[in-house]
């Protein structure tokens, strides 16, 4: 009897755990940021000098709000990687006009959809969000994630729609949907 | 956005230049016209291409070849194309690689390569003076290593008179290397002949993306003065690069057996002093968007210590000297990314052995190698390369013997080769490779005819195919299985294939040393399987690997052939022969860490069992000059300032031929231990502070067939603006 409620509770710990870790690992940690900047980098044509990067974030949703938080946090005043400086600017899912004037978009998770998709597609804007489905969904043009490895998914279809390209050496690299 | 060019300008130029039709009579005003209005057409196309390319010129650009430095801080860890030819991370390379990082070389203590090489399971440094290395990988250490293919940025720095690298004349500032990257196992299916048991490839800084001045001075004992100096400066245009850096010092004065040769008239004691000078200048310019222009010279001398495995480890000195000059461009196109690269190295090698200093030779080599290459991705889930490259060498030789030969032996090599790499899901991926290689071969010089060999023995062509096939399955992000076949090709030295010699014995009998140009390549077949997992309770990573290698075609020194005569006199045959096969297997367990607190270890076992046949076991003796059992343990910490490193190395014996100018005979060494270490201080954001040992354990240590070598202590101070 006993071995076997043990059995179950190690079974539902592990199901909790990895739960868990998926949840964790869709959030926007300060390394995604830090990856999703620096894939900013192998842009063609390259991006440089001050760039407004959007946060979009469901409003009234507390995870979005919390993503946008760490995202906006881990930025700062302005996130320096080489001669591009990234500076944050949230826009909430209901007022994508907001979007206007920048060129590069971090999603949170419950914030990725078609109506933001296609808005910053318009704009030719770079979307980037640790959600793997959102790269695989045409949704964002990079998806990465950090942890244990850093794993990036760039979206042929989402660079397309925003007129993206991406070097050669980088797109070997990474896994392309 | 070069092909538009290149094609406008191509029409423009036809256009105007055509030849005009024929003008008939009363119609020379139409004529006129008609010219007029071409060379009209002409100058505007020319006046259209040069605004075009001045246009393309005052865009701010982005060079396009790899920044190593970004995609390293993208992935956190280094990025590589040596086991392919395309970027991969070096966790997912398809082959049992390891990287060396500049802190590594930093924290190594080490002012040569060959010396921060000696950490990594599976390689064979065998030293024979202050200078002088030799690498092999997998067990079959000679000197004058043949089979492990050397690069810097690419080109090569393998000799092909002995078919060898001089470590002590490469034209590179350590502190200017980014890493260094050594694939174990065949690679001839990516870099060509000689990388038949694996390659080393030394990657510098790129001007474009990294800028600053590092400068070192070191002073230590054996008088060991070295000053080495780079420069980098870099724009939205591209960047620039000058190194430039020397070593003096004395040599090791360890006792020395009677055929220890390394004997010149300066120094009768067989203590010619190593030497080396090197400068070298490179830039990198962005020309458009996405096209990039780089051009390097190099000159480096050196003096070294030198053993000669084509006359069973005799030792002498070598003076050597090289140029190079290179030129290349990388384009990231729509069609991939496509590069070409031109270089040509010119090498002049002095060679004094044979115990007196007086009777040596030298070489005039020339090696011109041209390659482009196309990568590109099919769909999602698959990367071609595809490459074409001409190669030419020659090889001129001079004697300060009685009878004076002039060869000079001319090689031309056409290759075609391909890679394909298929990602089959998320956690399997198949890579392969196939090249081929057409040789032809003539002798351009003057050659004795009445000997063994003759012209026509050299008017031959040779064809060989290298291929690596590789899977590899990745469970998890922790855990990457690989296995692997691999074919390599190492073809016969210079020397062995276009030598010539004669010497009069006081008009008695004649000794004739003659190349083999009908010698068949070396070929190298290995089979390996490799697992690695990433320990994240340990923070490290346990390698484990195995394999089994076999060659065929296997070329001994210059044997006795048959007695021919030659003016009269009888002569006694010397030339290369292959001699049979051989085969070896074993395997490396590595556990590498580094911890939050400062603490990283790097402790390795490697095993290596060499089996030869009959006639190379009398001949070479693989399976007694390679040690069989390898223990290395390093262990360093970081606190703030301060650096702190130390390695333990242990070696079994070995067993080496060696000539002692009438008979070969063995030459045993025992297993021995050496300790190493490094205290760095790091006292400005712009000076560190370093002192250093190797083999600290005992004055002097032996470590080969060849004398000892000694302790030594160095102290530097490195300074970076």
């Amino acid at each position: 009897m006993f071995g076997s409620r043990f059995s179950w509770l190690c079974a539902a710990s592990i199901l909790a755990g990895t739960v868990t870790a998926q949840l964790a690992s869709a959030q926007m940690t300060p390394n995604n940021v830090l990856a999703g900047a620096r894939s900013l980098s192998f842009l063609q044509p390259a991006l440089s000098g001050s760039v407004t990067a959007a946060i979009v974030y469901q409003p009234g949703n507390g995870a979005s709000e919390a993503e946008a938080q760490a995202i906006e946090h881990a930025l700062g005043n302005g996130l320096v990687i080489g001669s591009l400086t990234l500076k944050p600017k949230k826009v909430s899912a209901d007022a994508l006009a907001g979007l206007a004037g920048a060129k590069v978009a971090f999603v949170t998770r419950a914030a990725s959809d078609r109506q933001v998709a296609s808005a910053a597609a318009q704009r030719s804007i770079i979307t980037i969000s640790s959600d793997p489905a959102c790269a695989q969904a045409g949704l964002c043009v990079v998806s990465i994630s950090s942890g244990p490895k850093v794993q990036i998914s760039v979206s042929k279809a989402a660079c397309k729609a925003s007129n993206v390209k991406f070097g050669a050496a980088f797109l070997m690299l990474v896994k392309e949907i | 956005m070069l092909n538009l060019l290149s094609s406008a300008g191509h029409t423009a130029i036809m256009t105007a230049f055509r030849a005009p039709a024929p003008a008939r009579a009363g119609n020379a005003r139409a004529l006129r016209e008609r010219l007029e209005r071409r060379v009209r057409t002409f100058s505007l196309s020319l006046g259209s291409i040069l605004a075009v390319t001045v246009t393309l010129m005052a865009q701010p650009a982005r060079a396009e070849s790899m920044d190593y430095g970004a995609l390293e801080s993208l992935f956190g860890e280094p990025v590589t194309t040596a086991a392919t030819g395309t970027p991969q991370r070096v966790s997912e390379a398809p082959a049992n690689m390891t990287i060396i990082t500049a802190d590594d070389i930093r924290r190594s203590g080490s002012r040569n390569i060959p010396e921060v090489l000696s950490r990594i399971p599976g390689l064979d440094v065998m030293r024979s003076g202050l200078s002088a290395y030799d690498i092999g990988v997998r067990g079959y250490q000679q000197a004058t290593q043949p089979r492990m293919l050397v690069l810097i940025d690419g080109r090569q720095v393998f000799l092909d008179d002995y078919s060898r690298t001089d470590w002590s004349n490469l034209p590179v500032n350590i502190d200017d290397i980014r890493q260094i990257e050594v694939v174990k196992g065949a690679s001839s299916a990516l870099f060509g002949s000689n990388a038949a048991s694996g390659v080393i490839n030394i990657v510098t800084y790129n001007p474009a993306y990294n800028d600053g001045i590092v400068v070192n001075t070191t002073l230590g004992t054996q008088h060991q003065r070295t000053i080495d100096a780079t420069a980098r400066l870099k724009g939205a245009w591209g960047g620039v690069k000058l190194s430039a850096g020397g070593l003096e010092a004395h040599e090791f004065r360890t006792p020395r057996s009677p055929f220890d040769g390394n004997i010149t008239p300066e120094h009768p004691d067989g203590t010619e002093p190593p030497k080396h000078r090197y400068v070298s200048a490179s830039s990198v310019l962005a020309v458009a968007e996405n096209l990039q222009a780089n051009a390097e010279f190099t000159y480096t001398r050196s003096v070294s210590n030198f053993a000669d495995n084509t006359d069973f480890n005799i030792m002498g000195v070598q003076r050597d000297k090289s140029y190079s000059a290179r030129g290349g461009l990388n384009w990231d196109s729509q069609f991939g990314s496509i590069s070409t690269n031109a270089y040509l190295n010119h090498t002049f090698v002095r060679i004094l052995e044979n115990g007196t200093g007086e009777i040596g030779f030298g070489t005039k080599m020339n090696l011109f190698v041209w390659q482009i290459q196309d990568q590109f991705k099919l769909g999602t889930s698959h990367i071609i390369r595809v490459a074409v490259e001409y190669r030419y060498r020659d090889y001129k030789q001079y004697n300060l013997e009685t009878v004076i030969q002039h060869p000079h032996l001319v090689q031309n090599f056409v290759s075609l080769s391909g890679t394909w790499l298929w990602q089959i899901s998320d956690k399997m991926a198949f890579s392969n490779a196939i090249r081929f290689d057409h040789e032809t071969m003539r002798q351009a010089g003057e050659i004795n005819t009445t000997g063994v060999f003759d012209y026509a023995d050299y008017r031959h062509k040779n064809s060989a195919i290298s291929a690596n096939s590789t899977l590899t399955y990745s469970p998890t992000s922790q855990d990457h299985f690989r296995a692997g076949y691999g074919r390599g090709v190492m073809l016969p030295s210079l020397i062995q294939n276009g030598y010539s010699q004669i010497t009069d014995f006081g008009g008695a009998f004649l000794i004739d040393v003659e190349g083999n140009p009908r010698l068949k390549p070396t070929i190298v077949q290995d089979l390996s399987v490799d697992y690695s997992r990433r320990v994240d309770s340990l923070s490290s990573t346990l390698k484990t690997s195995l394999f089994f290698e076999w060659s065929q075609n296997i070329t001994a020194p210059f044997l006795n052939g048959a007695t021919v005569i030659i003016d009269g006199l009888p002569a006694v045959s010397n030339y290369a022969q292959n001699v049979g096969a051989s085969h070896g297997w074993g395997g490396e367990v590595q556990l590498q860490g580094n911890h939050p607190s400062g603490i990283r270890w790097d402790a390795s076992y490697s095993y290596v069992r060499v089996t030869d046949g009959d006639v190379v076991k009398t001949f070479i003796n693989y399976q007694g000059s390679t040690p069989r059992h390898h223990l290395r343990f390093l262990l360093g910490y970081s606190t703030g300032p301060w650096e702190f490193d130390g390695s333990a190395h242990y070696v079994t014996s070995t067993d080496m031929l060696r000539n002692s100018f009438v008979f070969t005979v063995p030459v045993h060494t025992g297993g021995y231990a050496s300790l190493s270490g490094r205290i760095g201080y790091r006292f400005s954001d712009r000076y560190t502070v370093a002192l250093s040992g190797t083999n600290l354990s005992q004055r002097m240590t032996q470590v080969s067939a060849f004398p000892a070598v000694e302790r030594q202590v160095l102290v530097s101070l490195t300074g970076k603006f």
